[in-house]
């Protein structure tokens, strides 16, 4: 089984819009339609995670600016809100002596860290999602259009009680 | 009757079959960057369908277009005794249809209104109720049923300037641009909307764009109490992007314009009971906002004496 300080995250590049907003930085991921800001910890670990650190050398570089925690916790915490918001490019499908491949390892290791939330994830809606709602018995279409009103839902063409 | 010229993409079979009925006669509008063409097959709708256009459509000679809404009116057959429905269809596909005259105005006004959303290049459309004040702009993201309306309504009558009900307009230089219409009430029991004209209440409309102040990411919710807490630059940019209209289609856009938005704008969060009795708050907030350390020192106020309630 790899150590956790041979794994080398690297953070996504394609198929990502990124804005850096002072010391955070929002992601919006072209492909899920999710936007995800990191605050200022997070931002940090995402842009050293260069598929050339190691996560002890991520570590240690943040070492002297871990405020709550180690900073290994902070890199830890923070990789697995990347995980979750698909944000780290494939890690290389190793497979260790137990069967494990080094995704699942570094699943498991960041799962046993403090899971202080760093990033926020959103999941962008379509306009047909946010534009004003359809009344009781309005005409719907499922797949475009105005939705239907809280209670309600669309059913043989018509907005019906749910 | 103009001949409307559309992107090759939409050139499909249906587009075509519908371009091959009998259009009596159409106009083209131009709004936000965006240029749509109506034809209907009944010249006697065109009046009612002018009247419904949103006050930035401006007619134009345009052939070329972004998209085509095509009103077809129905009605009875005296030889064949059948009904046949009224539809609207945007571009290649039925977008409304129904035998009430009014539900296809409405179909047509919100086609109109999210294709304008969806559409516009020079501005980023965010679903959201706007008003200003002291020459900026207050703005409440939020979908459906979270009670932007009552909130615009109730600031109007506290002195605040109308911009819109239903969409913040953003341009790049970070302002948001009037999108006005009667405030939209759902005062029946069905859920459906009641018009109420701003200068029924006495308000008035603002003219020009205004710089964001403040964005306010609340929700009415029964017994809610008000604890605005103060949101990072990215959890604010995250509340307008989960509105924005056109966030999917153009995210690069979009972001880059509420980023310019934002430079100059504060963030807060905070559920919230009857609008009127947060109005008084939301205009203060905005009051001591040119003073940032006043301003976190309010939100942290209403925060800490929350706490103090064992909140």
């Amino acid at each position: 089984m790899p150590m956790p300080s041979e794994i080398r995250p690297k953070a996504r590049t394609a198929r990502i819009v990124v804005r850096e907003l002072g010391s955070e930085v929002l992601i919006y991921d072209l492909d899920s339609h999710d936007a995800t800001c990191l605050n200022a910890a997070a931002s940090k670990v995402w842009k050293l995670c260069d598929g050339k650190r190691t996560i002890g050398e991520i570590s240690a570089e943040l070492e002297n600016e871990a405020c709550g925690g180690s900073a290994e916790e902070n890199v830890l915490t923070a990789l697995e809100n990347f995980i979750q918001a698909n944000l780290l490019e494939e890690v290389p499908e190793i497979e260790t002596s137990d069967g494990e491949n080094r995704r699942d390892v570094l699943r498991g290791i960041v799962a046993s860290a403090t899971a202080i939330p760093l990033a926020t994830t959103i999941s962008v809606p379509a306009m047909a999602q946010i534009a004003s709602c359809l009344g009781r018995r309005e005409r719907c279409r499922r797949f475009f259009g105005p939705e239907c009103c809280p209670g309600l839902e669309c059913r043989r063409r018509r907005c019906r009680p749910e | 009757m103009p001949r409307f010229s559309l992107s090759a993409k939409w050139h499909t079979p249906c587009y075509e079959k519908l371009s091959a009925l009998e259009w009596t006669s159409g106009f083209s509008i131009a709004s936000h960057g965006v240029r749509i063409g109506v034809r209907t097959s009944d010249p006697s709708i065109v009046p009612i369908l002018k009247d419904s256009l949103p006050a930035s459509c401006e007619l134009c000679e345009a052939e070329a277009v972004d998209t085509v809404l095509s009103v077809v009116l129905g009605g009875r057959d005296k030889k064949t005794r059948t009904r046949r429905y009224h539809l609207v269809y945007h571009n290649h596909s039925v977008f409304s249809r129904s035998h009430r005259l009014e539900e296809i105005i409405d179909g047509f006004k919100s086609c109109l209104a999210m294709n304008l959303a969806t559409l516009a290049r020079r501005r980023v459309f965010i679903h959201a109720g706007a008003v200003g004040w002291q020459g900026k702009a207050i703005v409440f993201p939020g979908k459906s049923y979270s009670g932007k309306s009552t909130l615009v309504l109730e600031l109007i009558k506290a002195g605040a300037s109308y911009l819109s009900d239903e969409f913040a307009v953003l341009d790049f230089k970070g302002r948001v641009h009037p999108y006005p219409k009667p405030i939209s009430l759902r005062k029946t029991a069905n859920g459906k909307q009641m018009d109420v004209s701003i200068s029924s209440i006495g308000g008035t409309t603002a003219d020009a764009p205004l710089t964001l102040g403040l964005v306010v990411d609340t929700q009415f919710q029964p017994n809610a109490l008000w604890l605005p807490r103060m949101l990072s630059p990215g959890e604010g940019l995250l509340s307008l992007l989960a509105n924005c209209a056109a966030a999917r289609y153009a995210p690069e856009r979009c972001l880059r314009a509420m980023e310019r938005a934002s430079q100059n704008a504060q963030f807060i969060a905070s559920p919230r009971e009857e609008a009127a009795s947060v109005v008084p708050e939301i205009l203060d907030l905005l009051r001591t906002e040119t003073e940032t350390d006043e301003f976190a020192g309010v939100v942290q106020g209403s925060a800490e004496s929350a706490h103090s309630l064992g909140l």
